[in-house]
């Protein structure tokens, strides 16, 4: 009979990873997946920008967890873990990449992603969210993306508090600004 | 004191979204909005955006592409395979054919009933009279009286024709309106004392040969006499344009089916009004309008006229067919494209399958859209 692996906590998941046969193995990994592919693919969407890029980069983060657990490690926090590997990827990526300047002007309304459905809001804001410096997004989509409260932020990120509060408001502030015409000529109101 | 300049309050304002503020600071920026409406505009907008956010996180996930990609990169068995997905839309399919088919069946229940109740309730005047009457019925063998016939409604020009095989068909000038009663009727077995029938036995065909009053005793009713059809079609969304992967339909009474009535000009050409009710996929302002969605819109409700254009037979009661519908919704336009297959084996009920195409053109913040979406329809119908 198989086993409701849903009750079982992240280390234990992980234990069965590094430790269990092929079956428990695939399933534990499976149950991770479940719990955390979403969020890590939120990351990498909208860290990235590119659909293709964040795509290979979700693989490799979990390829690359599961190579991890060929290591000895003492596992704590496997979400962080995975968001960790997720935004070291994502990081080496930007650095790769060429620098692109942003002006308003590349601000396209009419980015098209057929395959994910959202509102035409959201298309447009988050367009708004590529148009910010990295550490702004990263602060912006930790926090709307992956759930993660101010002080989770400043632990992960190794910051101040302050600092990641201050990321996080100046990010949306400046959304709302890049917005405000739009809110202003749709007079989009709650 | 703490003073607070303009950044100070929106700071709070985004502060406050994310629950990492005080009870004072919480006093201080209401006090604010109720005051300024800037602030107040600032604070809806940037509500506006938290909730655009919210909205694209609910939708953001792997695809299960990647996700099977990277299970068997990693030696595992994909969670998602191929031919397990399949039967899956292939169950979500037929669920939603579930309501337009019980639509489609119950209009076609009642219409057998309709016609099965008008025979039975000719059989049963003939079969529940006594020997009163002056027509001897050849397969029951009783007589009817005059008045327990049904009667048709005819004029002087209406005629009777007695034909070789000793049947008699109603004839209306020289178009035959009527049924062969040979099945009912033989001369042989006609009363004698019905004279009106011998006088018909002995005179020439076609020629006219009662009365009103006459023709009222042996009369029966004449189905084709009105060239008029109503049908009750069922539409099942195969494709929708554009393609998204949405929220699934959402369930909604009496949807994704038509009725119609058409006029039959000949064996091949109909017009008619029809009348539908269906989901398309739309955008949409919620009901506080700051958002937009594409999503379902299940209430639908088109009217409008077809033209349907029936081939020849070609294979058995089996006619290829063309229909085109322009319709008019309180979104805008309709258009309707269909080609498919019709059964018609009696001439009474005609039943047919095919593959239609609609596009809606809609109006939706200054601009004009479509929706397209391609469905399987099938129809039941009864002529008249």
């Amino acid at each position: 009979m198989k086993k409701d692996l849903s009750k079982y906590s992240d280390k234990q998941l992980y234990l069965l990873v590094k430790n269990g046969d092929t079956k428990q193995k695939e399933d534990a990994f499976a149950e991770l997946y479940t719990r955390y592919s979403r969020g890590i693919y939120a990351y990498c969407r909208r860290i990235l920008g590119s659909e293709d890029l964040a795509e290979d980069i979700f693989q490799e983060t979990f390829l690359s967890f599961l190579k991890s657990t060929e290591q000895e490690r003492d596992m704590t926090n496997v979400q962080a873990f995975l968001l960790r590997i997720a935004r070291n990827l994502c990081l080496n990526m930007n650095r790769q990449r060429k620098t692109k300047i942003f002006s308003l002007e590349d601000f396209d309304f009419g980015i098209e992603d057929n395959r994910l459905e959202r509102t035409e809001i959201s298309k447009i804001i988050i367009s708004a969210l590529d148009l910010l410096p990295d550490e702004q997004r990263e602060a912006v989509v930790l926090q709307i993306y992956y759930d993660m409260s101010y002080q989770d932020m400043a632990d992960f990120l190794g910051l101040p508090l302050s600092t990641v509060r201050n990321r996080v408001t100046r990010g949306k502030q400046f959304i709302r600004q890049v917005l405000a015409p739009y809110f202003e000529k749709n007079e989009i109101k709650i | 004191m703490n003073t607070y300049n303009e950044n100070s309050y929106t700071d709070l304002i985004y502060r406050f979204m994310d629950g990492d503020i005080s009870s004072v600071e919480q006093n201080v920026l209401f006090g604010a909005l109720a005051k300024d409406s800037d602030l107040q505009m600032e604070f809806q907008q940037a509500v506006t955006i938290i909730k655009g956010f919210n909205a694209d996180k609910v939708v953001l996930a792997p695809p299960p592409s990647l996700t099977n990609n990277l299970f068997v990169s990693a030696g595992f068995n994909p969670p998602m395979p191929l031919n397990t997905v399949a039967p899956v839309g292939v169950i979500s399919r037929l669920k939603k054919l579930t309501t337009p088919v019980i639509s489609a069946a119950t209009g076609a229940l009642v219409t057998i009933a309709i016609f099965l109740g008008i025979n039975s309730n000719n059989n049963g005047i003939i079969q529940n009279v006594s020997n009163q009457g002056n027509i001897t019925m050849a397969d029951s063998k009783v007589s009817v009286p005059a008045s327990a016939i049904p009667v048709v409604r005819t004029s002087e020009s209406k005629k009777i024709r007695h034909s070789s095989n000793n049947s008699l068909t109603l004839v209306n000038e020289n178009q035959e309106v009527g049924f062969n009663y040979s099945r009912v009727f033989s001369t042989g077995e006609i009363s004698s004392n019905f004279s009106t029938l011998n006088y018909c036995k002995n005179n020439s065909q076609n020629s006219t040969l009662f009365n009103n009053e006459e023709l009222s005793s042996f009369s029966m009713p004449d189905f084709n006499y009105m060239n008029l059809e109503v049908e009750i079609k069922g539409m099942t969304g195969l494709a929708f344009l554009p393609s998204r992967t949405i929220q699934p339909e959402p369930w909604a009474i009496m949807n994704n089916i038509g009725v119609g009535i058409k006029y039959k000009f000949n064996e091949n050409n109909r017009v008619g009004i029809v009348v539908g009710k269906e989901s398309l996929q739309m955008y949409s302002l919620n009901k506080s309008g700051e958002s937009l969605n594409y999503q379902y819109e299940p209430n639908l409700v088109w009217a409008g006229a077809c033209y349907r254009y029936t081939g020849n037979e070609i294979y058995g009661a089996v006619s290829p067919y063309c229909e085109l519908t322009g319709a008019y919704s309180k979104f805008g336009p309709v258009g309707k494209t269909a080609i498919g297959l019709e059964y018609n084996p009696e001439n009474i009920i005609s039943m047919s399958l095919g593959v239609e195409g609609t596009a809606l053109a809609y109006k939706f913040l200054g601009d004009i859209k479509t929706t397209e979406k391609i469905s399987l329809v099938y129809n039941i119908g009864i002529h008249f």
